[in-house]
């Protein structure tokens, strides 16, 4: 993007001539240029990806927003694998898991697993439900700045994907040695690796700033209407 | 204007709502937008980082040496480190998952603990050779380290499972307690890092 030599007002800008953006990983000014559906806007510098232009709406990112919540409510409550060695049948869920390692003397590495595997996914989804509820049915200008603010941090250290690929590894380490069935959480984590993997993407902080303005406009054009 | 570097030309981005900021306004120090803290550049970002590094780096030598595991079967007890697990999966397991559990376990832990301080090194030196490519680097470490925590999930899954008392039983180990450290001592490590840093240096040979 080459020098332009519009002016900038030095106040806190929208700008209105020309939008600009800041690279977040190398603090190169660029311009912010209207992207076709589905184009990605790059940093000319570093080659970050400033934004997307994606065809997502507020009722989809509910929708995803949801149905990760099932299938984290799935995911917590009912056991991950079974094992059967004879007689003995043994079951984990993924609060028996982290529970085991307590009792075994390991409180950090339980703690760790319950916020990376339980807490930061949970709060994770309830952010994310907050946010898009209170777009879609409260005040979208009011609250939306400090969950999201709250999203950005907590999300490199939801690791379902991680813990996914752990339990296929103890999986296969497992085989030799017992009868392996597989409970409906595992298969519940596999889709809520998906799915949230698409919440991630749509819920941009970007997205919600748009669809925050889409909906004060509706918004207020349908009380014009109504006076 | 666009093509400059927003310090120079004192604008900051929030980074949660990318509104455009001045910095000339010194009362101004949250985002009006979303309120969240605006900062230029982190201060303290290196010194951060390289205590966090200091650290990983040091815990690093106990997550590898002492066992993560210990399986006791009726033929007796077994003490695994995270390289006898890589091994034993060699043998009986297949290679492709030898590999991985290798990958995510000992390279991703040694690339991000020499990465960081490369890049650390660099930044304190100021250096101005290959921003593109440290940056990619950077990119690179904090895509691929939170896979390490794999070996982590492994022994609470196969202690959580394995529990036939007389038949067979495992039990966590002090490596796998110095093994969570690292990953997530190298994890904060990175995110303490503000990668604007690889190209001030740029900027500032510019004038």
């Amino acid at each position: 993007m080459n020098t332009s030599t519009s002016p900038v007002k030095q106040t806190n800008i929208k700008q209105t001539t020309v939008k600009l953006i800041v690279c977040h990983e190398c603090d190169l000014i660029c311009r912010d240029l209207e992207l076709v559906v589905g184009e990605t806007a790059s940093c000319p510098r570093c080659q970050a990806m400033l934004y997307r232009n994606s065809r997502a709406t507020l009722d989809q990112a509910l929708a995803i927003a949801v149905t990760s919540a099932i299938l984290l409510l799935i995911l917590n409550s009912f056991p991950l694998l079974t094992l059967k060695v004879q007689q003995a049948t043994n079951n984990t869920t993924l609060f028996h898991a982290a529970l085991s390692m307590w009792n075994d003397g390991m409180h950090a590495i339980s703690i760790l697993v319950v916020i990376t595997t339980m807490l930061a996914p949970a709060l994770q989804i309830m952010m994310a439900l907050y946010v898009l509820h209170s777009l879609k049915f409260g005040d979208p200008d009011k609250a939306v700045g400090a969950p999201m603010r709250f999203l950005q941090k907590l999300r490199p250290w939801s690791m379902v994907e991680v813990f996914m690929l752990g339990l296929l590894v103890s999986l296969v380490k497992l085989q030799h040695m017992a009868d392996i069935i597989i409970g409906p959480a595992l298969w519940s984590c596999a889709a809520m690796i998906c799915v949230s993997a698409g919440l991630t993407s749509i819920l941009t902080p970007r997205n919600v700033w748009v669809w925050a303005h889409q909906q004060s406009t509706r918004r207020t054009s349908a009380e014009v209407r109504h006076v | 204007m666009a093509g400059k570097n927003g310090a120079e030309a004192n604008l900051v981005s929030c980074d949660i709502c990318e509104t455009l900021c001045s910095t000339k306004d010194a009362s101004l120090t949250h985002c009006p937008c979303c309120g969240a803290s605006l900062h230029l550049r982190d201060k303290d970002s290196l010194a951060k980082s390289a205590a966090y590094l200091l650290a990983a780096a040091i815990l690093y030598i106990p997550a590898n040496l002492l066992p993560v595991m210990h399986t006791e079967t009726i033929f007796g007890g077994q003490d695994d480190t995270i390289m006898s697990g890589v091994l034993l999966l060699l043998e009986t397991g297949s290679w492709p998952l030898a590999l991985l559990v290798f990958f995510a376990s000992i390279m991703v832990p040694m690339l991000k603990l020499f990465s960081i301080s490369l890049l650390l090194l660099t930044c304190w030196r100021k250096s101005t050779s290959n921003p593109l490519p440290r940056t990619q680097l950077f990119r690179l470490i904090e895509a691929v380290g939170r896979w390490s925590m794999l070996d982590v999930y492994v022994v609470t899954v196969l202690v959580a499972l394995v529990q036939f008392q007389s038949l067979a039983s495992v039990h966590p180990g002090g490596g796998a307690l110095a093994f969570g450290a690292v990953v997530v001592l190298t994890m904060l490590s990175a995110q303490s890092f503000d990668s604007r840093l690889i190209w001030s240096a740029i900027e500032t040979s510019h004038e």
